[in-house]
Parts: structure tokens; C-alpha cells; sequence
């Protein structure tokens, strides 16, 4: 594994340092300012009912304005925001400081079996995808090539792994989180998974420790990601498939998948292109095959400065989408396209990791 | 595709210049955690090639010429800090004199 030099690494853990204090010690007392406030009992309880997103922005403007009373929650905004930059501030000229030694690695290990990697150089970029410079990385996905090392020897380690940002809380581990969104699918003897937004290797590869024997496959828009994850797949034998491809119109064929598993995928599409891919993940699956999602809670699910604070997001950290899909009932709209023994449910504290499930009938 | 990321248009704090002080402020937290990992891995590296010792380092008390030195240039840092509010001019016979210090 290569390293970043002392400068690089340190700011990293600098940055990882002061997002944890922002997300436990002001984050604390923010939830104590809040709750000190004569308007909490009554929007605690508003919030606990499902309207339609024209209601929630009302709701949650309210609940923001009692929210940022408290010095704490704006210096908390104030650093979350700064660490938001900063991650790629910082890690960009770190990652380059090592990039002769990346490319070394990179041609040193580079895959011999291409057969797993199947780009598609004339798929066009729907509208609500391109452009956006998704959580404030300049570019996007696919606008710097060392993204991935990028996040595997800076901001992963250094930054994320310590939690405390956007859903996810401080100290949880973000590895342990993958794998028991994993072991929530009640079917276990699946043949063939597939992975709407797959991104990297992380989920796929959670699923291949699970279910060994299954053909794994996972699409994408962007073709960094994808190559990234080809890469990590073929060098640790995952033996994954990825194929760059809109999610609303995958080359699977009918009744051809036991089990979908879409990881942090919704919060990052307005909701109508959601609705579009649980129909067409409806439509690969086989009877009897299940869908599981881990996404961020809805608004409905948390309390109203949990609420202020995943909308926050939208606006903050290039997360165009979020708020939206907040707004949203992923479990109803699973229930409507055909999906039954749908089930929505927390894992952990703060309603993040946030489950929603459902089998096609038999 | 774009490039570029842009602030937000609305301060975090109340004031758009108290958000760039605070910026600055953070930013200058960042570098001297940035020194402080260095001395600290540098003080280490030292120890272990047995060309000084961190208990000692710890123990030292400067004394003579070396006192001095740091004298001066602590109150130097502090004239700079704490002053720069309060320094309506300057001049060369004032700024020469720091000349000798680091």
C-alpha cells in the first residue's frame, strides 16, 4: 500500500480530528440547545408524520430556524462545511505528491482479463447526473484520475472512517455497516446479485464474502468508478462484472436476478429516476427474488435537527438530490410498483444505516 | 463538465467576513497540527538514531544566550499577534530592527 507523505497525511487526520469534535462534542450540545427550545416537543411530533416534499419544505424551514439558535449547530455547520472542501483541498495535492508510485502500481498490477470490464464509450450522461460535483469533489466522479487511490490512502482512512458526516454518525464503522445492510437480504442461496450505482468494488465485494458461489455484476454511469472497481476486483479475485450503464435501462434480461442491492444510491437521484430503477430492478428480478436498499433515512424517520441537518446536505455538500429524496416514501413506491413482505427499518442510532426491503411475489 | 467548486453564498456564522476569519483561523489550526506531527515524528526518528533524547528534550531548560534568543523571539510573535489590531502605521527604522529576527 502507498502512503502519503508526512504533510498530506497529517492534514487528512487533522480534518478527521476536527469533524469528529464538530460531530460529537457540538453536535451534542446542538441536540441539547434544540431541545431546550418551546418549539421542540411540538415539531418532534410533526415531524413524525409523512407529507409530501412541498410540506417538508416548509416544515423543515421552521425547524431550521430554531435549530440555528444554537452557537454550537452553526459551528458545527461551519467545520462540516470546511472538511467538506478541505477532503479534496488537501487530498488532491497529497494524492499527486505520490502519483508517480500510483501509476507504477497501477501498470505493475494492472488486469489482464478485460472480459469483466465492459465500458460504453457512447452511453449519453443523463442531465441530472452530469456536472454535478458530487460531494464537492471538483469534476465529479470522473473528474480527477486518481480518485480512487485518492479515498483508499486519504480521505477513507483518515477522514471517513471516523464517521460523523452527512447520515453517517461519528464512531460507527462504515465497514461493518456495509455488511449488515448485506445480511439483510432473508433470501441466502443466491445464484446471481446485481448492484444498481455500484460504484467501486465495496458493496459487490461485501456480497462475494456472503454468498461466495453467486455471479455478481454491477452497473454504473461513471467510468472511473467502474474501472477503479474492475481493478480492486481482479487484483483481490472477486471475480465481479461491471458494466457502465444507466440503471433505468440495465442489459439484464427479465426474471434473470435473485437479489439487488443498491448501497447510498438514492439520495443521489431525483426521485422520478428512482422509481424508474426499482421498476427495472423489479423487472430483472426472478420471482421470488428480493431487493434490499441502504440509503439515507427519510425525513419522517428522524427528529426535526436530524432532519435540518440531512437537508443541509442539498445545498452544502453538492448532494442536489438529498432533500428530495428525504421527502420520499421509497417502502410505499416499492409496494406500488409490485413488491410485497416490504419492510423499512433503522439499523443504528441517528436512523442511519437505513433499510428498506422487499421481495418480488413468487 | 465543471471544475469548480464555488462557497455557498450564505455565511455559516451570521457574517460573511467572521466565516473567512474562522476560515483562516481553521486553516491555520490545520498547519500548526501539520508542525506538530512533524516535530513530533521528527523527535522520534532522532530518538531511535540515538541523536537525542525525547526525556531530555522534555527536561531541558534553556539557559544563557539560548534564553535570550527565545526571548526575543517570543515577544517578537506576540508584538505581531497581538498587535496587528492595533498597528495603525509602520515605518523602515521599526522594521529594520527586525532584522535579526528569525
Amino acid at each position: 500500500m502507498i502512503t502519503l507523505k508526512q504533510r498530506g497525511r497529517a492534514g487528512l487526520q487533522f480534518l478527521g480530528s476536527l469533524q469528529h469534535y464538530s460531530s460529537s462534542v457540538l453536535r451534542d450540545q446542538a441536540e441539547a440547545d434544540f431541545a431546550a427550545q418551546p418549539e421542540a416537543a411540538n415539531l418532534a411530533e410533526e415531524f413524525n408524520s409523512d407529507v409530501g416534499p412541498s410540506v417538508w419544505r416548509e416544515r423543515l424551514g421552521r425547524a431550521r430556524e430554531v435549530v440555528e439558535r444554537s452557537k454550537a449547530y452553526r459551528y458545527n455547520r461551519f467545520y462540516q462545511r470546511w472538511v467538506g472542501e478541505q477532503n479534496y483541498i488537501r487530498a488532491i495535492p497529497a494524492t499527486e505528491a505520490r502519483r508517480a508510485e500510483w501509476q507504477s502500481l497501477v501498470a505493475a498490477k494492472a488486469p489482464k482479463d478485460h472480459s469483466r470490464l465492459q465500458l460504453d464509450p457512447n452511453l449519453e450522461m443523463p442531465s441530472w447526473y452530469d456536472g454535478v460535483e458530487w460531494h464537492l469533489e471538483p469534476g465529479g466522479w470522473d473528474g480527477y484520475d486518481l480518485t480512487q487511490p485518492m479515498f483508499m490512502a486519504g480521505i477513507g482512512p483518515h477522514v471517513f472512517a471516523l464517521g460523523g458526516y452527512a447520515a453517517v454518525d461519528v464512531d460507527c464503522n462504515i465497514r461493518e455497516q456495509r455488511a449488515r445492510v448485506v445480511e439483510q437480504f432473508r433470501k441466502r442461496d443466491m445464484k446471481r446479485i446485481y448492484e444498481p450505482g455500484c460504484g467501486g468494488a465495496t458493496t459487490l465485494g461485501v456480497c462475494r464474502q456472503q454468498f461466495p458461489d453467486a455471479e455478481l455484476i454491477g452497473g454504473d454511469l461513471s467510468p472511473a468508478l467502474l474501472r477503479g472497481g474492475h481493478f480492486i476486483s481482479e487484483m483481490l479475485g472477486l471475480d465481479i462484472t461491471f458494466r457502465q450503464e444507466d440503471c433505468t435501462k440495465v442489459a439484464e434480461r427479465d426474471n434473470s436476478v435473485d437479489g439487488v442491492i443498491s448501497y447510498a444510491l438514492h439520495h443521489e437521484m431525483p426521485p422520478a429516476v428512482t422509481e424508474k430503477t426499482l421498476r427495472e430492478m423489479f423487472r430483472i428480478l426472478t420471482p421470488g427474488g428480493e431487493m434490499v436498499i441502504n440509503d439515507p433515512p427519510p425525513f419522517r424517520a428522524v427528529n426535526p435537527l436530524q432532519a435540518v441537518v440531512l437537508d443541509w446536505d442539498t445545498d452544502n455538500r453538492a448532494e442536489p438530490y438529498f432533500s428530495a429524496a428525504a421527502s420520499i416514501n421509497l417502502a410505499k413506491m416499492m409496494r406500488e410498483i409490485g413488491f410485497v413482505d416490504v419492510e423499512e427499518y433503522a439499523l443504528e442510532k441517528r436512523g442511519y444505516p437505513w433499510v428498506t426491503r422487499g421481495r418480488k411475489p413468487s | 463538465m465543471s471544475r469548480t467548486v464555488e462557497r455557498p453564498a450564505r455565511p455559516y456564522l451570521g457574517q460573511m467576513e467572521l466565516d473567512d476569519v474562522m476560515r483562516m483561523n481553521t486553516e491555520l489550526l490545520a498547519e500548526l497540527w501539520i508542525l506538530r506531527d512533524r516535530v513530533t515524528v521528527l523527535e522520534h526518528m532522532l530518538e531511535e538514531k540515538k541523536v537525542v533524547d525525547r526525556k531530555a528534550l522534555s527536561d531541558f531548560v534553556p539557559q544563557g544566550e539560548l534564553a535570550k534568543e527565545l526571548e526575543r523571539e517570543r515577544s517578537a510573535l506576540v508584538n505581531r499577534v497581538a498587535g496587528a489590531p492595533h498597528a495603525k502605521s509602520y515605518d523602515f527604522e521599526t522594521l529594520a530592527k527586525q532584522a535579526e529576527i528569525g
